[in-house]
């Protein structure tokens, strides 16, 4: 492969890449946040606070609760996108995937249905008087689901990039990929879920504090999860490299992947940087919010193309260029591009029609003025 | 997927007619026009909130998923020709999920003009995506114009668009008017005749369910006559899945209108969940038939059942349809020779997305009165044999071999099984093939061939 986009691919197919890989960062955003939020609200309720050094009323436990059932509606409604244009792109690959996992796959279904109402549970005042060691476990067992269909989701992608194994697959029903890569895989996923997490928390969360609020305790606690997280996932990326065959490896190392590493390294280094200075200051300013979203945009998005560059690699969709080229002659895509921009003003509108009644302060503004350390 | 589906449809529906159905209850408590319609319009969201939110959206992935267990060519095929279609639909589920959170979210802040704002985004994108959904659905049975011009708007403006559309918004409306009755009558703090009021106000959505046998008349006659055919009488299953859908409807019609609209009648909460069920049993027996008259296709002229497309039958009758099959046999042992192993691999290739050996719709309960010759003659003019079959898309060989791995299967599977091998055998399940053709059964043939 040498051309960094489209990945050698033809107009038609790198198109139905870019499509996919913005609509799978726009779900990736929502699962992120309910996987990581599920599992915070789990540790903080176990270990009462423990190593976050957050009790059990904090605010960003309370934002969480109380929008994780929308965050997982959203999540799996963004997922429509990607699980449509994941099709368009590989055809063949994805469905045979699908076949030879069959129950083992469909199991996400009732997996998802179970964690939406336990969602729904945790949220409920009812629960939080409930023993807090019954909190733990529900909470744990909520985020396990979670993280149980993205193990599903992981091993479809995983015997869908493994061609050559798929016969062996059908016959004996081994799954051909070895424990270590699932959960390395995992590992940069999750881990980059506490990037994510924190950051969307902080927007929720700093748009209700004031200045005579200590904002200490909700900045540390989310930059350690971010700044460990960031720090876990990279870790985690570079030794799934490692152990990647040597064909794969030489094609992410490529010129072809440099202009994703770019939007990594600066990804990582606005985000890193952003909650560095967070901590410091222990605010949650505007420009920090900004630049670290920023950041995570760009890692979403460096992280989604190397993925997909991996998958165009290993499955080689160049013959598949004609039937994309087809497909995007058939006709609709006005309607769809019309019927977004319509769609998009009515949300704005409706949250717009919703915003007087939220309540609560503004963003905390750029002061310029540093707090004492609590640390 | 048939349980899947139907669970979604009915949920589904249900969110759709629930928009429609609060947006005149709100309209009804701007206007003052109903003391509690606040209240109860706060309880039913609720409800679409914690049931059609979370079942009814996950149902329709699980539908997905199991429609590529079922036919991955099917979907594919519509895939690949709406997914712009498709994709406009994802951006009618975000504004619902949007409203529909503001509004579930905020209701009791909000004054009543926004309150309608909300929920008329909420029943428009929700009625929309019902839209969507309809045509490429429809497109399926009675694909029209699509055939000569591929041109996405003739398929998605099918034949049956219109009636389908309107049917299901009827239903939709009904279903709505149906929990709304079981709702109220949790609204235990509502003395009866309040509630009484309520019931009253609801069932009025009951009232376009008149127009059920227009629109249900107007969808069989632009069905295929092949399809109608096998509704009317031709397949005992469907017809019985049809009058079970048609029986309840009626039942539930008859007494939504004389009993609730005209006589408004009060009805308690047992008698509102029973007409529910009836509505549940109503929407399966739709969906059996909706998705069974396709039959012998999934995508009619497109794609049979089985996923082989009308134009390589010929192609298939000469080099075989498992020649090229790189997946070998589970448990491979059991096979007593290498042609009944063929006849499991034809078995898996054309038949198993249908029936299954020993089990539901079973070939050795269907064949278990054939001898070896009348198995022979009815898979090599499958399409003549019942003509909502697909015609065989293989060689004789493997005719034969399909002979002999389900009268293997019937004979309990011996360790043992003699070869078949006869050439005059398979010379004349070759002429056989050759007479029935590699078109789809014609269900009127002997009409056309009776003298005039």
């Amino acid at each position: 492969m040498t051309a960094f986009f489209p990945f050698d691919l033809s107009s038609s197919s790198a198109f139905y890449v870019i499509v996919y890989i913005v609509t799978f960062a726009l779900h990736q955003a929502f699962m992120h946040y309910v996987l990581a939020g599920t599992w915070f609200i789990a540790c903080v309720t176990a270990f009462r606070g423990g190593p976050l050094g957050v009790n059990s009323d904090h605010r960003v436990l309370d934002t969480l609760r109380d929008w994780l059932p929308f965050a997982l509606s959203a999540a799996i409604t963004a997922g429509v996108a990607p699980l449509l244009f994941v099709q368009v792109l590989y055809q063949h690959a994805f469905y045979t995937a699908n076949l030879l996992l069959w129950w083992r796959f469909a199991l996400i279904v009732p997996t998802l249905i179970v964690a939406f109402y336990l969602l729904y549970l945790i949220k409920s005042q009812m629960f939080q008087r409930w023993p807090r060691s019954l909190q733990a476990i529900i909470s744990a067992f909520t985020a396990s689901l979670f993280t149980f269909t993205g193990f599903c989701w992981t091993a479809n992608h995983l015997v869908g990039i493994n061609q050559a194994a798929w016969t062996e697959v059908y016959l004996s029903g081994h799954l051909p990929f070895s424990a270590a890569t699932i959960l390395l895989r995992m590992l940069i996923w999750i881990a980059g879920s506490f990037c994510t997490m924190p950051v969307i928390a902080a927007w929720q969360v700093s748009n209700r504090l004031d200045d005579s609020t200590d904002h200490n305790q909700y900045v540390r606690p989310l930059a350690r999860m971010a700044i460990i997280g960031q720090t876990v996932s990279l870790l985690a990326a570079m030794i799934y490299l490692s152990q990647c065959d040597g064909a794969a490896r030489k094609s992410l190392l490529s010129i072809a992947f440099l202009p994703y590493f770019v939007f990594a390294l600066v990804g990582s280094g606005l985000f890193l940087g952003a909650w560095i200075i967070a901590w410091k200051h222990q605010v949650l300013q505007l420009r920090n919010l900004i630049s670290m979203t920023i950041g995570l945009v760009l890692n979403l998005f460096a992280v989604s193309a190397y993925r997909e560059g991996l998958r165009v690699h290993l499955l080689d969709i160049r013959p598949l260029a004609d039937k994309h080229a087809a497909l995007a002659d058939e006709h609709g895509f006005f309607v769809f591009i019309f019927a977004s921009i319509i769609v998009t003003v009515l949300i704005v509108w409706c949250i717009r029609l919703v915003q007087p009644h939220t309540g609560s302060a503004h963003i905390h503004e750029e002061t310029g003025a540093t707090r004492d350390s609590g640390d | 997927m048939a349980g899947v589906a139907i669970v979604h449809v009915f949920l589904a529906q249900f969110a759709v007619g629930g928009g429609i159905l609060l947006c005149y209850f709100q309209w009804l408590a701007t206007t003052n026009g109903q003391p509690l319609a606040r209240k109860f319009v706060a309880g039913y969201f609720k409800l679409l909130v914690l049931i059609s939110f979370v079942v009814g959206a996950l149902t329709g992935v699980a539908i997905w998923l199991t429609a590529i267990q079922v036919s991955p060519a099917t979907i594919g095929s519509m895939v690949d020709h709406f997914h712009w279609l498709w994709a406009t639909e994802w951006t009618f589920f975000c504004l619902e999920i949007v409203s529909g959170y503001c509004f579930y979210r905020y209701y009791a802040r909000l004054d009543d003009r926004t309150a309608m704002t909300l929920l008329a985004i909420y029943s428009a994108a929700s009625w929309l995506s019902l839209f969507v959904i309809n045509g490429i659905l429809s497109w399926q049975l009675t694909p029209g114009r699509w055939l000569e011009t591929h041109h996405l708007f003739d398929g998605f403006f099918n034949p049956s668009f219109w009636p389908s559309l309107l049917f299901r918004t009827v239903v939709a409306m009904t279903l709505a008017s149906l929990v709304a009755c079981v709702v109220i009558n949790t609204m235990d703090s509502v003395d009866r005749e309040a509630r009484t009021s309520l019931i009253n106000r609801a069932s009025l959505l009951l009232i376009p369910m008149a127009s059920m046998p227009v629109l249900g008349a107007w969808f069989l006659a632009v069905m295929p006559p092949d399809s109608r055919s096998w509704v009317l009488g031709g397949s005992p299953a469907m017809m019985l899945f049809l009058s079970i859908s048609i029986g309840s409807s009626m039942a539930i019609g008859l007494y939504a209108i004389v009993g609730l609209v005209v006589q408004r009648l009060y009805i308690n909460g047992a008698t509102a969940s029973l007409l529910l069920l009836l509505a549940f049993g109503a929407t399966a027996g739709g969906e059996f038939v909706r998705e069974g008259s396709r039959k012998p296709f999934t995508v009619r002229e497109v794609l049979y059942s089985n996923s082989i497309r009308p134009d390589e039958i010929a192609r298939l009758r000469e080099v075989g349809c498992v020649t090229d099959d790189p997946y070998g046999l589970r448990n491979d042992s059991q096979f007593p020779n290498d042609q009944v192993r063929v006849g499991a691999k034809v078995f898996r290739r054309q038949c198993s997305v249908c029936h299954t050996v020993e089990g539901t719709n079973a070939l050795s309960d269907l064949t278990g009165a054939w001898d070896a010759d009348q198995m022979r003659i009815n898979f090599a003019k499958l399409q003549h044999t019942k003509p909502f079959m697909p015609p065989f898309a293989g060689t004789a060989t493997e005719v034969e071999a399909l002979v002999q791995f389900i009268s293997w299967a019937t004979a309990e599977r011996p360790g043992e099984w003699p070869v078949h091998e006869e050439p005059a055998t398979i010379a004349k399940i070759d002429e056989w093939l050759r007479e029935a053709g590699t078109a789809p059964g014609d269900y009127a043939q002997n009409r056309k061939r009776r003298p005039q």
